[in-house]
């Protein structure tokens, strides 16, 4: 056990000397804090950033999966329709690890105040899964509901076509059976939502209403599917392929459905790994320099340690030792501080629109719209951190500290 | 020799008595002038056929010049009194069941008029084969026979196709055939003009069928159950006020 008694000995006097010159401590830990800090937030945010994006893009539009008769989404033919849409609905909300199916109809109209129509685009969804937390209408908030003749608008066509709350609108399409569909709709709110077409040319109706004017009963052109676990979308994906109420009609993940939202996100990856090893090696680059200068600042008075008979291996642990605590102790209040800067971006997120100087309520990638970024914590960026800071100080310690108990006592004191 | 030259005359019947190749300059205004007139009316049924749709219209329509039109669905029911009017390169619908008429933006020319393989910009473009193509007689066609018309599009010229071909009969004067080149070169759609008959004082093709060749599966057919020619129109009928009147 006098090793230990050892260790704990020099490691009280590695303490003690980090207090014998407390500027340079200070600078040297405040060298590796703000590595640490930049470590651990920027770890956050693209934890956060890639989180968001997978989000917002398998959110309310996308989802994680979308079943579709064959070839509408290449035509968007309005007669290419999935029948006994509620017998399908149930057959695939019954596939083990499905969360959520939600059925959408999707119709182009023109849409007037007065008589010069607008392009709109009709979309007709079931609001008691539409409002819910991720739903496309989430901002209406849960259990709000839209009477038959009611409609809710895109705040970029009613500001197009001028109308408000309780104003009617006229809308005309083409049935899916090829006829004239024709409606009046009365406004019962405007919204922003996630996804800039609905902003931009959307009219949202309950599901029954956009069946009967677009002449579709029990039937939808889409299936919107939630899974309970993302990890498990391709695995559900293929069960829904093989079943029988599902067979026949196209099944597609996400991935399939937006792959440039998933090069993105695999990018987006990539450039977190590559920005951490950038900060890995700024901080070891900084401690580094810290601990070199520390060391042979100090050289006469290891010289006189070594003269009064103190062996080159036990210079050799008090200096590592030391090293490591200023390591440990710097990456910790870089931790810390890194912390509490990252909370408040996780509590009240980043508003990513404010920063880019980009629309009024959101960031708009790829025809979806960010409002804001929440931060979420990473482990990464703190144990990455800690242990590059630790092991570079050590490193940092270890090759001046060998030099000099190599070297003869007495010259160093005479240097 | 002579003996010869006999039995060869009498094995090519055909070259004998192939016809004198029509004036092109001749054949391309008539087409052009097929249907034109200062003013007509009439009575036209509209089949429609696509993968998943089926339409069957029955309209009554009214013309002026070449830059007015109305047109009003009597069948299907469900659809009656739907209608269209066109002004210059204005259309406004006129929808009954609610009531109201909407006029379609410019972004909404290349849509589908009415459910039908038409667009509204079909019924608002006056285009002109004489100014807006270079013609070319290129010889006979044996399927359907005819002469064989060539028109590439001029330099400039606005529209969708850059070249058509025509199959008009030994006379140059109807139509049998039209084929559709897009601007790719590729072959979009075909139509086929027959059931030649006299109506309104001209002799022209009562029944034109539209195959889309690069939409598989859409065909349109267009038949004129009644037509006028030159008739007289009151300028009245190309108004707002009587397209919502239309019954």
């Amino acid at each position: 056990m006098n090793w230990l008694a050892g260790f704990r000995r020099d490691a009280v006097i590695g303490w003690r000397n980090l207090g014998r010159n407390p500027r340079r401590t200070a600078l040297a830990w405040g060298a590796i804090a703000i590595a640490q800090i930049a470590m651990v937030w920027m770890a956050c945010f693209m934890k956060g950033y890639t989180s968001t994006l997978f989000d917002t893009f398998t959110g309310p539009a996308v989802g994680h999966l979308q079943v579709h008769a064959p070839r509408w989404r290449e035509d968007g033919d309005m007669g290419r329709t999935i029948r006994d849409a509620r017998a399908v609905a149930a057959a695939i909300a019954g596939v083990e690890g499905v969360a959520l199916v939600s059925p959408r109809v999707y119709g182009p109209v023109l849409a007037t105040r007065g008589t010069l129509g607008h392009v709109a685009q009709v979309s007709g969804v079931d609001l008691r899964l539409e409002t819910r937390e991720g739903g496309l209408l989430a901002g209406l908030g849960a259990g709000a509901s839209l009477r038959a003749g009611e409609a809710v608008l895109g705040e970029g066509l009613a500001r197009e076509l001028g109308a408000k709350p309780g104003n009617t609108i006229a809308v005309m399409g083409t049935a899916a059976d090829g006829g004239v569909a024709s409606g009046l709709v009365r406004v019962k709110a405007v919204v922003r939502t996630p996804v800039d077409q609905v902003n931009h040319a959307g009219i949202v109706l309950g599901l029954a209403a956009a069946q009967e004017l677009f002449a579709m009963p029990d039937r939808v052109h889409e299936f919107v599917v939630r899974c309970r676990d993302a990890a498990r979308i391709p695995a559900v994906a293929g069960v829904l392929r093989a079943h029988p109420s599902v067979r026949g009609l196209e099944v597609l993940t996400w991935r399939e459905l937006a792959p440039q939202i998933a090069s993105l996100l695999t990018i987006s990856d990539t450039i977190t790994m590559v920005i951490l090893v950038l900060l890995f090696v700024s901080t070891v680059a900084g401690v580094a320099n810290t601990m070199l200068m520390a060391t042979f600042e100090r050289s006469h008075e290891l010289g006189m340690l070594l003269a009064l008979g103190v062996t080159r291996g036990r210079l050799v642990r008090m200096l590592v030792i030391e090293a490591l605590v200023l390591g440990f102790a710097g990456a910790l209040i870089g931790s810390a501080i890194g912390m509490a800067l990252v909370w408040p971006g996780m509590v009240h997120g980043i508003d990513l629109a404010a920063i880019t100087g980009g629309a009024k309520g959101g960031f708009d990638i790829g025809g979806m719209s960010v409002g804001k970024l929440y931060l979420i914590p990473d482990g990464r960026g703190l144990w990455v951190g800690v242990v590059a800071v630790m092991a570079t100080s050590v490193i940092a310690a270890i090759l001046p500290a060998r030099r000099i108990a190599r070297l003869n006592p007495a010259e160093i004191l005479r240097s | 020799m002579r003996t010869i030259l006999i039995v060869l005359l009498a094995a090519c019947p055909a070259a004998a008595e192939q016809p004198a190749a029509p004036d092109i300059g001749g054949v391309v205004g008539r087409l052009d002038d097929l249907f034109r007139s200062t003013a007509s009316v009439g009575k036209v049924e509209l089949v429609s056929k696509t993968e998943t749709q089926g339409r069957h219209l029955k309209l009554r329509m009214w013309t002026k010049g070449t830059d007015r039109a109305l047109i009003i669905i009597d069948e299907p029911t469900r659809e009656a009194g739907t209608a269209t009017l066109r002004v210059g390169n204005n259309l406004w619908n006129w929808l009954p069941k609610i009531a109201r008429t909407i006029r379609v933006p410019p972004s909404m020319m290349l849509a589908s008029w009415m459910g039908t393989d038409f667009t509204n910009d079909d019924l608002v473009r006056e285009s002109s084969l004489v100014h807006d193509f270079t013609a070319t007689l290129t010889g006979r066609s044996s399927d359907p026979a005819g002469w064989l018309l060539r028109l590439d599009v001029r330099p400039g010229a606005v529209g969708r196709w850059a070249r058509i071909d025509w199959v008009v009969d030994d006379a140059g004067e109807l139509p049998a055939i039209a084929r559709y080149y897009d601007r790719r070169g590729r072959l979009a759609r075909t139509m086929e003009f027959t059931d030649v008959k006299l109506m309104g004082g001209r002799r022209i093709p009562a029944r034109m069928m539209l195959k889309s060749v690069d939409q598989p599966g859409h065909r349109m057919e267009m038949r004129f159950l009644e037509m006028q020619f030159d008739a007289a129109v009151d300028e009245g009928v190309f108004s707002l006020s009587q397209l919502e009147r239309a019954r």
